[in-house]
């Protein structure tokens, strides 16, 4: 199932994540102001007990994303096949609007880091990503989506910019982009660039999907934690990313310190609001 | 210096004690991070991360420590055991076997029973035998009861259950009540919840003797003591509960 531009623009589509926190919330109030809800993939890999029950009881009512952490696109070993065919497995039966993962590494198979890395900007990774993502859409048979990660640093080796070697690497490969305008913002202070040039230059059809969350402050960098409401500044320019891409559905995650769901959906209901005023007012 | 290179420095800059050279010489920190704060960074992520899923996963253990020495032990743990899978749910499950010389005897038991919680809380329940089936049986001696395998019968000379179920809990006036002795149980997921009977000795024994394949005849035969009315509530709680899978 895809989701057509017009229908996401008609439906104003916000979702949140799914959590464990909100599961008993959910089974005893499902009517919910929310459009969709993301999984985090591997939530779910494993299971075929409580939490994939609430995963049918869900789909019952909502459209589902899943988002995976582990798909390690970027590490020079190659894709885990035995990974993506339990993905494969477990998202066909919910037709899902987008399955995503990270643009990044998460360790090596004997050593998982469980973080999401970064990697340098060039031809020579370019090449290599292009060559990851067509095997793993040919094996998916779909479109797959990457999302930007935030990153606290960069490396000497890289000479592309992220948001050039984004859009490269999505025109060349066919995949899409997840665009988190959080973790822009996060890498725009940390490593001093212009967020409203990264934005402009992906382009507006390869947006599949738009992230928000919160950040946290460390006085030396900012920590993309997911622990926080959604900061003004990247309201700001998540007015842009809608602006660009109406069709895209936008998510609100929130990983830590979870808070009671109607915090979570009144995150969500801002975001409808945002959209209503940049697509429909004069 | 090409990726493969790279990743291997970040690894082991963040798995070992000291960070390597090749990498702090192609990093660019963001922030006011130096190379040596950012490293730190995701080091410390690394094991933060690690020991919130130990906490997660053994909730119990973590309960029984406090925090301080819950964390002291996680920091060994990973350290001595980095994590191989995919999903932090299935990290810890050489948690039993690290912990079998610790102070506290108990701990790896109810590290075990962690994991079997987790397995049952996560599987779908299989099917039941036919109720037809079982009403039909004439002479139950010579049958071979198969149990569920969505199931862990424990036997202990700790009150494992009890002490597991303050897990999370502010529980220490709780925990100085808990009556210390023996404790058999059977954990068991038929209906997408997990639930536990608690057995007599003799009960344990004969469910043991099923699980391993013996006829009941040949079970009972060796459980001399046993009485009637233990063996006919084990029965009934293993057909009400659906917990027999088949008959042969």
């Amino acid at each position: 199932m895809s989701l057509s531009p017009n229908k996401a623009l008609k439906e104003k589509m916000v979702g949140v994540g799914l959590r464990t926190d909100h599961y008993s919330h959910l089974e005893e109030s499902p009517k919910t102001k929310v459009d969709f809800f993301e999984a985090l993939t591997e939530n779910h890999l494993g299971s075929k007990g409580r939490p994939y029950q609430i995963l049918e009881h869900i789909r019952k009512d909502y459209p589902l994303t899943f988002h995976g952490v582990s798909l390690n696109i970027a590490h020079h070993t190659g894709i885990n096949f035995d990974y993506l065919k339990k993905v494969k497995e477990l998202v066909t039966p919910f037709e899902p609007m987008v399955i995503s993962d990270h643009l990044c590494w998460t360790g090596a198979p004997e050593s998982n880091l469980h973080n999401l890395l970064p990697f340098p900007y060039n031809q020579e990774t370019l090449n290599f990503l292009c060559d990851r993502v067509d095997q793993v859409q040919n094996y998916l048979n779909r479109v797959f989506v990457l999302e930007n990660l935030s990153a606290y640093f960069d490396y000497t080796q890289s000479n592309m910019s992220e948001w050039d070697f984004l859009k490269e690497l999505s025109l060349r490969s066919g995949c899409q982009i997840l665009l988190d305008v959080n973790n822009i913002y996060v890498n725009s202070v940390n490593q001093k660039f212009d967020a409203k040039e990264y934005l402009e230059t992906i382009p507006d059809q390869s947006i599949a999907e738009i992230h928000l969350a919160g950040f946290t402050d460390m006085g030396d960098f900012l920590f993309d934690t997911h622990s926080k409401p959604v900061y003004p500044e990247v309201w700001e320019l998540y007015k842009l990313a809608t602006k660009k891409a109406p069709h895209a559905p936008t998510l609100i995650e929130w990983d830590d310190d979870i808070p009671e769901f109607n915090i979570l959906q009144n995150e969500a209901i801002k975001a409808k609001k945002i959209i209503e005023e940049v697509h429909f007012e004069p | 210096m090409n990726l493969k290179e790279l990743q291997e420095q970040f690894l082991n800059s963040v798995l070992c004690d000291s960070f390597d050279e090749g990498i702090k010489k192609s990093m660019i920190p963001g922030g006011k991070l130096d190379k040596v704060s950012c490293l730190q960074a995701y080091k410390n992520d690394y094991t933060a991360r690690l020991s919130s899923a130990l906490g997660d996963n053994f909730e119990s253990i973590w309960t029984i420590l406090g925090d301080e020495d819950f964390f002291k032990l996680t920091h060994h743990y990973i350290k001595e055991h980095p994590s191989s899978h995919y999903d932090l749910g299935e990290f810890g499950n050489e948690l039993p076997n690290f912990l079998i010389n610790h102070e506290l005897p108990y701990l790896s038991e109810l590290a075990i029973l962690e994991i079997e919680f987790r397995r049952l809380f996560n599987s779908s329940p299989s099917l039941s035998v036919d109720q037809e089936k079982l009403a039909a049986l004439g002479d139950p001696s010579e049958v071979r009861f198969n149990i569920t395998s969505l199931s862990y019968l424990s036997s202990s000379k700790f009150p494992l259950y009890r002490i597991w179920e303050l897990r999370g809990q502010n529980s220490e006036e709780k925990f100085k009540k808990i009556e210390w002795k023996p404790e058999n149980f059977f954990m068991y997921n038929s209906t997408g919840t997990v639930q536990v009977l608690f057995l007599s000795n003799n009960q344990k024994d004969l469910l043991k003797a099923l699980i391993s394949g013996q006829t009941l005849g040949a079970a009972l035969e060796k459980l001399e003591g046993i009485e009637e009315v233990e063996v006919q509530e084990l029965f009934t709680n293993l057909v009400i509960n659906n917990l027999i899978v088949d008959l042969k």
